[in-house]
């Protein structure tokens, strides 16, 4: 998942962002409004991690106008205020989840995959393609009933193709989804990472999951044969 | 014991009220009692002097002519009238057969001034009695001593006065002030019962403002005690009373607003450090052997303690400020020097927000002041400054002088701010959204300055116009011609 973080407090966006890009994700963080609306109406964010009290362009402020641009990216705010009006104005406002500082890092990891799921229309937090089982709540990923140890930037490669499985991927979208501000990947980056990914699924001599569609990208799904 | 006014007043006003339906009562039973007593006196006395008429006198001799058939009460046996008739020394002349062997007492008073008086009868019952002294009228020439009738008792006498007592039964007369009597008491009952109920409903109506005035009192939300008391239908004399309670209660509820604001503000202010030490903590513990996230963990706590220490700083300074702990010194504290030692460790931020620094302080300009509280009071409106000015932009100070005050002057853009929001800028921890990056700053600064400024004889104030904001710090100015010294350390 690519995720944007709009927090004024450089410490505590320091930190989400070395923890969510541990699980996997690629995470920019911006610490004013103003920069969270350009960057949210640059990039191709799953989730958006925003506080209300921001200088520049304050949360709700921004919230407004992501949506007045017809952009549905899930928002789940994340701050200090906890009145039931303030929560009751931010969800009314268009946010998607609300979460009160201080909070626990891992009920915001899972609050932000159910947002993503409920994005993507699934509720299940496991994903079945053919032979290949991915449990998202734990984070592990087998085939055949063997377990496939697999890197973070592996895990999140194939959960972005599983999502989207039977539909091509482009490269594009890849760098989109899988890359943060910080990390500027050619085409050998996807390209290697999907070949990685294809020697890891390759248990016992299973057929390859992940297609090559020439010219427009990738596709994931259960082999025919 | 009573405890209400309303049963106070009203048992006192019943006890008025039967008090002087007792004392109506007991005048007019007295009155009408003489009354009746008159008129019966007045009757006993018209057959006295009845009586008195049949007493002639011819040649010094006195008779009595009484007939008997046509006064038979004077001659019945049971429930009689008696009369008893004297000479001037005291000889009875003559006496009622009802009298039989008993005599009347011989009191009497004049014939326009009878003496009436109470006695027992000599058949035992209770009576009243007239008797009167006269002067027998004289005979008519028919009717001397010689062609006297026996039956008219003739009497040597050798006046012509003579005294006649005449006495009656009363127990009619009794009977009579009984039922009056009773007729008083039963009036007076009815009339205290209805005074009561009347006294009890006036007093219930007069009391109806206070009562409702006090049940709105004991049932005000303690939380909004800044609603008006209603004033419909008050007397007059309650409504300054509600006046005073409404000036009151607002300035309770101000004060609990101001402390709820300033609670409120300090849990939100200690929110985001106390999340950025979770997030690190948690972060580092889910993957516990990278030592860069447990290096990040530790040093969030280490700033985050540091921040915190900064807030209870302020907050004891604050307290020891108002609780009148901390000591004033009387100092000569330049302006421009205090300034730059202010501004020194600001100067980064400053050019980080791209503000432009304008100086315009005089050089010479000194304030007799606490130079450690003032310089604590400059940190904190310069750091204001430099955190919320709208940047990029210029923040202008300077200082204006008379000859005993000194204005320092702060200007900076401030676009989100209104007028509004001029009251709360020196509240603890009031933010206005949305909130300037909070780096170690925490929001104590001008609540803090403006603590410390009411102990210097001192003050400050914000005006904006159109939008820029500028705070003037009043200040005592020194003495020029007071020996100088360096600027302040």
């Amino acid at each position: 998942m690519r995720l944007l973080v709009v927090e004024d407090s450089e410490r505590l966006g320091e930190t989400l962002r070395v923890g969510l890009r541990k699980l996997g994700h690629a995470v920019d963080v911006v610490g004013d409004g103003t920069r969270g609306l350009s960057y949210a109406k640059l990039n191709p964010y799953d989730v958006m991690i925003l506080d209300l009290m921001l200088p520049g362009l304050d949360g709700m402020s921004v919230m407004r106008s992501i949506r007045q641009l017809g952009n549905s990216i899930p928002i789940l705010i994340l701050t200090a205020r906890d009145a039931v009006a303030d929560r009751v104005a931010g969800l009314r406002q268009g946010a998607d989840d609300y979460l009160v500082k201080p909070f626990a890092f891992d009920e915001l990891v899972v609050r932000i995959e159910a947002l993503d799921r409920r994005a993507r229309g699934t509720a299940s937090p496991s994903i079945e393609v053919g032979d290949l089982h991915i449990d998202t709540g734990a984070r592990r990923v087998s085939r055949s009933g063997k377990w496939i140890e697999l890197n973070r930037r592996e895990y999140a490669l194939l959960l972005y193709l599983a999502q989207r499985r039977g539909k091509v991927v482009t490269r594009l979208e890849i760098e989109d989804h899988l890359y943060d501000e910080h990390h500027f990947p050619n085409s050998n980056v996807v390209a290697s990472a999907i070949s990685e990914l294809r020697a890891r699924l390759a248990v016992d001599g299973r057929p390859d999951m992940i297609q090559t569609r020439r010219g427009l990208g990738y596709v994931l799904e259960a082999p025919t044969c | 014991m009573l405890t209400s006014i309303r049963a106070r007043v009203t048992l006192a006003a019943c006890a008025i009220v039967i008090g002087a339906v007792a004392s109506v009562g007991i005048t007019i039973d007295v009155l009408i009692r003489r009354q009746m007593v008159r008129l019966y006196d007045e009757s006993v006395a018209m057959r006295v002097r009845t009586l008195a008429t049949l007493v002639h006198s011819s040649d010094a001799m006195l008779f009595f002519d009484f007939a008997g058939e046509l006064m038979p009460e004077f001659e019945r046996a049971a429930h009689a009238d008696y009369f008893e008739v004297w000479d001037s020394d005291g000889d009875v002349i003559e006496r009622s057969l009802s009298l039989d062997d008993a005599h009347l007492p011989r009191t009497f008073g004049s014939v326009a001034t009878p003496a009436a008086f109470d006695l027992r009868l000599p058949d035992g019952r209770h009576g009243r009695a007239i008797g009167i002294e006269f002067d027998a009228s004289p005979a008519e020439a028919d009717e001397s001593v010689e062609g006297l009738d026996s039956s008219l008792h003739p009497h040597p006498s050798q006046s012509h006065r003579a005294v006649i007592v005449v006495a009656s039964g009363r127990a009619g007369l009794d009977d009579a002030f009984v039922a009056l009597r009773r007729v008083v008491v039963a009036s007076s009952v009815v009339a205290s019962l209805v005074a009561l109920i009347v006294t009890a409903w006036i007093v219930r109506r007069s009391m109806r403002p206070l009562i409702g005035l006090a049940r709105h009192l004991e049932q005000m939300d303690a939380a909004r005690l800044d609603e008006p008391l209603a004033r419909m239908g008050l007397p007059s004399e309650l409504i300054p009373i509600c006046e005073r309670l409404d000036d009151l209660f607002a300035r309770v509820q101000a004060a609990f607003d101001r402390e709820r604001r300033m609670t409120a503000n300090l849990a939100h202010e200690l929110r985001t450090p106390i999340a950025e030490l979770r997030a690190a903590t948690d972060v580092a513990e889910r993957w516990p052997d990278d030592a860069a996230l447990r290096l990040n963990a530790i040093e969030t706590a280490s700033d985050v303690a540091a921040r915190m220490g900064v807030a209870v700083d302020a907050l004891l300074k604050l307290a020891r400020l108002e609780a009148g702990e901390d000591e004033i010194e009387g100092d000569r504290v330049n302006l421009a020097a205090l300034f730059e030692d202010a501004w020194r460790p600001l100067v980064r931020g400053c050019a980080a927000r791209e503000l432009q620094l304008v100086d315009e302080i005089p050089r010479d300009l000194e304030a007799s002041t606490d130079r450690g509280l003032l310089a604590l009071v400059v940190s904190n409106i310069v750091r204001n400054a430099v955190v919320h000015a709208d940047a990029p932009g210029p923040l202008t100070v300077s200082a204006e002088a008379t000859p005993t005050r000194i204005r320092w002057i702060v200007r900076n853009r401030a676009s989100r701010l209104s007028r509004a929001d001029l009251p709360y800028l020196d509240q603890p921890f009031w933010q206005k959204q949305p909130a300037a990056p909070r780096g170690t700053h925490v929001g104590l600064g001008l609540a803090l300055s403006d603590a410390i400024l009411r102990f210097l004889d001192s003050h400050m104030e914000f005006t904006l116009v159109a939008g820029e904001l500028t705070l003037t710090l009043d200040l005592p100015r020194a003495a020029p011609n007071a020996g100088k010294q360096p600027g302040i350390a």
